[in-house]
């Protein structure tokens, strides 16, 4: 079944993306930082990464940055959870790399399904 | 012809010498011939004896020839011997004839004879008879018969004659050779006996060259060169007829006309000896001229000095010291002094002291003022001399004064001149002229004044700019930077006070190039400003880099003169960092508390919609609404401590001011909060049996709860938490301690501030708002407190409280009971219900309250009982307006002193806080705002001091 990695520090969140995705049959690793999530992306190989935009340590952005520096990760799944909406902060994380994003606060069903196309494809 | 040879030199030279050289010429000549026929004689001689020689030889070696061949033929036999003897045979006559032909001396033939006659017989017989012994082949007898014959012998006597002969020759060539060699050296001797001879010839020749004319041209020269008159008319030269003559003749000739020239000259020297006396005269005259004219100069140079001065300079000493010492020079005069009339009396003077000066402008408006004022023209005073200005003179000396007023156009008299000259007196056309400097002076002045207003106005005007905490910059028509304000040169730094001296806009936006680190926009933006291209609504901000960070906003004004003319454009330059960051801080606030709100909304919202589109379990179900009633709660609290947070930071957070006891207030939170903290041992330390702080105990109270509960919460494994109130000198000290996971020293500093909370996994699950200890700082320094902490990671912490000691240990009236009589209340209001709405707010803020319907009505019952205060309403129906009443009410002594607070619909605060309102309340309002304002006023009035929370705008909505 497909890996997915989840990286946030606020518990509730984790715990409810956590909940919405676990029936789906998904494999989900989490991380509570940056420098976790980081560490656990290189060690692992995962479908789908959902990395939560602020952070302590490092921050959303700067994971994906230095994860588009390996050459292995480029085409690594990356999904950005942010509660902000503003259009500049889109527009800095699809320049960073990242694939997709939601806003916070989400549906659990919308993201249920999204997971579920983005999974599908691949 | 023989005149002629006299007469030169170079003739009688030429002659005498062509005769040397003829001399040696003919004696060479002959010499050379003499030697040469010599030479070719004795060659000849020896030729001969040469050829006799040879000859002799040859005939003898043919000779031998034959002989030889004959013996070998005899030898041999063979016939070429005898062929060869033949031949030689031959040889021997030829050569013998050639002799022959030779010129023979008789000795010569006589040898010649010998010769033949031996030859002949040896040939003619001797040879035969060998020939014929050959033949025979008889050796021995040809042996015998050539001894016989004797045939050697001829032939040895041949070859002895041979011999002979040829000796002799050689012995003659000898002799010959001597007899040369003699004749050689005679010609040798004859020939340098002629040489001497030539040689006496020439030098002969020489002395008399030296003599006649070597001598006479050396006497003439030191003769002419001595310059020894007599001498050349002596030297006996003159009569010669050659060039020495002529010589003589001409040196003379001049010697004579050089004296005469000396003679000239000597007259001419004479007379100009005599002219040069004369021009000697007149240069003594000319010299008198020129130092009048000097003098003339000197008085002109310090008129032109003067004329320059009062043109030229703006510095005011300067120039009174300059017109002072100038009038010195041009007017003759020996001393004087120059006083402007006005505030301190400026003056320059020279040749004055100290204590005169003081005296003189001491005495000034008693003394000689009135007479310059009255006169107002140059006059003159004589007098005597004082002791003092006497010096070194013992009789009475007479000086003069004079005094020149300096008027202005007006008539006003500005300034005084006064001069002094010891000895002459001033004439008519001194005074004159002192006139017309004086109204010079005058003109110099009175521009100097003017000059002087101008720069006060003008450093004044600077000063007006500089006070400006604005940065101002004032631009010309051109475009160039001409003035600008001590601020924005503060803030352009050092650079900034260069830009002094090159105002050009180039070394402005230079500047800013260094200033900014993104210059470009600004920089239009002041050209566009300059140009006219922008409206005068325009602003800009900028942000200045460098050590101090400011962000500026930029505005212009175009300034035109009275015609409208463009005179340049203004640059209002405001610092708005403090805005600029409060915005900043306020939307970073912003920021993060909506996403601290987001969090929570978001888990709400998830687990609700989770729980509503999924089939879930009954423990799932309950989870998930445990933790959405949890995040609810939590998004409740967060809510209330921002409100709580923005209220105390913008100042308007009202505090109930009572004594609080600390101590009951720990035991009781310690008592609450023991409840449901089965892990921790709450407990209060204190000597003491109450402790009062002078305070809002709500708000005393949530402080306290916050550091209890944060106490517990971050020591999760349990342990105590101790709180300690004591009493240090004038503090109360309140201390809340925890054995808990204590705090790195990084964060301690950050402690304080809103949200932050420290990062550490540890922590994660203890969550909380992070906006607790901001809470309770700001409650801390509204109480005039602080609150500060000790930590070490892993060690627990320590919160302190410190307060202010309340002396007033007595119980102090609340607010809410005022002194023993309740205060009385008017209430003047049309609107019934509303009356009583005020009224039961009132009498439970414990006011005695009346309630009258109409102006008159409560005119006449404040004037009959005067209550504690009014409350007023404008609009009254059937009555008197309530600005009427309150008008009355100030009007009277009795009652103006009345609080009055105006309720009314109408918002018209300024005009009723100008009739004298204490306040002014726009309906609708809450009630208790009314009363909180009316205790407020009457406690002020009774100063039992009280609340420091600023009034609050009338048009508010309710706290």
């Amino acid at each position: 079944m497909a890996r997915i990695l989840l990286a946030e520090d606020e518990d509730v969140l984790r715990m409810l993306v956590m909940d919405s995705l676990e029936d789906e049959g998904y494999d989900i690793d989490e991380a509570v930082d940056g420098t976790e999530a980081f560490e656990k992306i290189q060690a692992n190989e995962y479908d789908l990464v959902l990395l939560d935009y602020m952070m302590p340590g490092m921050t959303g952005v700067e994971v994906i940055e230095k994860v588009r520096q390996l050459p292995e990760k480029a085409d690594l799944q990356i999904m950005m959870l942010t509660a902000k909406s503003q259009k500049s902060d889109q527009d800095l994380a699809r320049k960073v790399g990242a694939n997709y994003f939601l806003a916070k606060p989400f549906s659990p069903m919308e993201l249920i399904s999204i997971v579920g196309e983005i999974l599908d494809d691949k | 012809m023989i005149n002629k040879f006299r007469q030169s030199i170079g003739k009688q030279l030429s002659f005498y010498m062509t005769v040397l050289i003829l001399l040696i010429l003919i004696g060479g000549i002959s010499l050379f011939v003499v030697e040469r026929s010599v030479r070719d004689a004795y060659q000849a001689d020896l030729q001969m004896i040469d050829n006799k020689t040879d000859h002799a030889i040859t005939i003898q070696q043919n000779m031998v020839g034959v002989v030889a061949e004959l013996r070998g033929y005899i030898a041999f036999g063979l016939p070429e011997f005898q062929d060869k003897m033949k031949e030689k045979q031959e040889a021997v006559d030829f050569s013998i004839k050639q002799f022959e032909k030779l010129e023979l001396t008789e000795y010569d033939h006589e040898y010649l004879d010998t010769l033949i006659d031996s030859k002949e017989r040896y040939f003619d017989e001797t040879v035969p008879a060998e020939l014929e012994f050959a033949k025979t082949a008889q050796r021995d007898e040809w042996a015998k018969f050539v001894l016989e014959h004797g045939q050697i012998r001829i032939g040895d006597d041949f070859r002895q004659r041979n011999i002979k002969y040829v000796e002799e020759l050689r012995h003659e060539s000898e002799m010959l050779s001597v007899k040369f060699n003699q004749t050689m050296n005679s010609l040798t001797l004859a020939f340098s006996l002629y040489l001497i001879f030539v040689g006496v010839f020439v030098s002969y020749f020489a002395f008399r060259f030296s003599r006649d004319i070597g001598l006479p041209l050396r006497m003439l020269a030191t003769t002419a060169e001595r310059y020894e008159e007599d001498k050349i008319f002596s030297l006996p030269y003159a009569r010669r007829l050659d060039e020495i003559g002529n010589l003589t003749r001409s040196l003379q000739g001049m010697f004579k006309r050089i004296h005469e020239n000396e003679r000239d000259m000597l007259e001419q020297n004479d007379e100009m000896l005599a002219q040069q006396e004369e021009l000697i005269m007149q240069q003594e005259e000319l010299y008198t001229t020129l130092t009048k004219m000097e003098e003339k100069e000197r008085i002109l140079e310090a008129q032109n000095q003067l004329n320059t001065t009062l043109v030229n300079t703006l510095d005011r000493d300067k120039l009174l010291q300059s017109i002072v010492q100038n009038l010195l020079d041009i007017l003759h005069v020996d001393k004087g002094v120059i006083v402007m009339l006005e505030q301190g009396y400026p003056r320059a003077s020279i040749g004055i002291s100290e204590n005169q000066l003081t005296q003189f402008v001491g005495t000034l408006e008693d003394g000689i003022l009135t007479r310059v004022r009255e006169e107002r023209r140059v006059f003159t005073i004589t007098r005597v001399a004082l002791p003092s200005e006497k010096g070194y003179h013992d009789d009475a000396i007479e000086l003069s004064d004079l005094y020149m007023p300096i008027r202005t156009y007006t008539g006003e008299v500005v300034a005084l001149v006064v001069l002094t000259r010891l000895g002459r007196k001033f004439s008519p056309d001194v005074v004159a002229q002192s006139e017309s400097l004086a109204n010079q002076i005058a003109l110099s002045i009175e521009k100097l004044r003017t000059y002087e207003a101008s720069e006060r106005d003008r450093v004044l005007n600077q000063e007006i700019i500089d006070s400006i905490r604005e940065g101002v910059q004032l631009f010309d028509e051109h475009g160039h930077l001409v003035q600008f304000n001590q601020t924005w040169s503060s803030w352009m730094g050092d650079d900034g006070e260069q830009l002094i001296n090159q105002k050009t806009t180039d070394n402005l936006f230079e500047l800013l190039y260094k200033k900014l680190d993104n210059p470009t926009e600004l920089i239009r933006f002041i050209q566009r400003a300059l140009i006219g291209n922008i409206s005068e609504d325009e602003k800009m901000i900028y942000h200045l880099g460098g050590s101090e960070k400011r962000v500026i906003q930029v505005y212009f004004e175009k300034i035109a003169d009275s015609r409208g003319e463009d005179r340049g454009t203004v640059l209002v330059h405001r610092d708005m960092t403090r805005e600029y960051e409060v915005d900043q801080m306020k939307s970073e606030f912003v920021s993060t508390v909506s996403h601290e709100l987001r969090t929570p909304l978001s888990s709400v919202l998830g687990f609700t919609e989770l729980m509503l589109n999924k089939e879930l379990k009954p423990e799932r179900q309950k989870k998930y609404l445990t933790t959405i009633h949890k995040e609810a709660q939590r998004l409740t609290q967060l809510i209330n401590d921002f409100l709580d947070i923005q209220r105390m930071e913008s100042g308007r957070q009202v505090y109930e001011m009572a004594d609080v006891d600390m101590v009951a207030i720990a035991n009781e939170l310690t008592e609450q909060l023991s409840m449901n903290a089965p892990r921790h041992q709450l407990k209060v330390e204190t000597m003491l049996d109450y402790a009062l702080v002078r305070g809002d105990e709500n708000k005393l109270r949530q402080v306290l709860m916050n550091l209890m509960s944060n106490a517990i919460k971050y020591s999760p494994i349990g342990g105590d938490v101790t709180v300690r109130v004591c009493e240090i000198g004038e503090e109360m000290i309140i201390e809340v301690s925890d054995q808990g996971l204590g705090i790195p020293r990084e964060a301690i500093d950050k402690l304080f501030t809103k949200f932050y909370r420290v990062d550490n996994s540890d922590r994660r699950e203890i969550g909380g708002t992070g906006l607790g200890l901001a809470i309770c700082k700001e409650i801390v320094k509204a109480h005039n407190g602080r609150i500060s902490v000790e930590s070490a990671l892993g060690e627990g912490s320590t919160f302190s409280l410190h307060f202010p000691r309340n002396k007033q240990t007595a119980t102090v009236p609340s607010p809410v009971e005022p002194s023993v009589n309740k205060p009385t209340l008017l209430i003047v209001e049309d609107d019934n219900s509303l009356a009583l709405l005020l009224k039961d707010e009132l009498k439970e803020s414990g006011f005695l309250v009346t309630h009258v319907h109409d102006g008159e009505t409560a005119l006449k019952m404040i004037m009959d009982n005067p209550p504690d205060a009014v409350v007023l309403d404008i609009m009254l129906e059937n009555s008197i307006s309530g600005w009427d009443v309150i008008e009355q009410l100030k009007k009277n002594a009795l009652t103006a002193g009345i609080p009055i607070f105006i309720s009314s619909a109408l918002d018209e605060k300024e005009r009723g806080l100008a009739l004298g309102a204490d306040d002014y309340l726009t309906k609708p309002y809450q009630p208790s705002k009314l009363s909180n304002l009316i205790l407020q006023a009457l406690l002020h009035k009774e100063k039992s001091g009280l609340i420091m929370v600023p009034q609050e705008e009338t048009n508010q909505e309710g706290n």
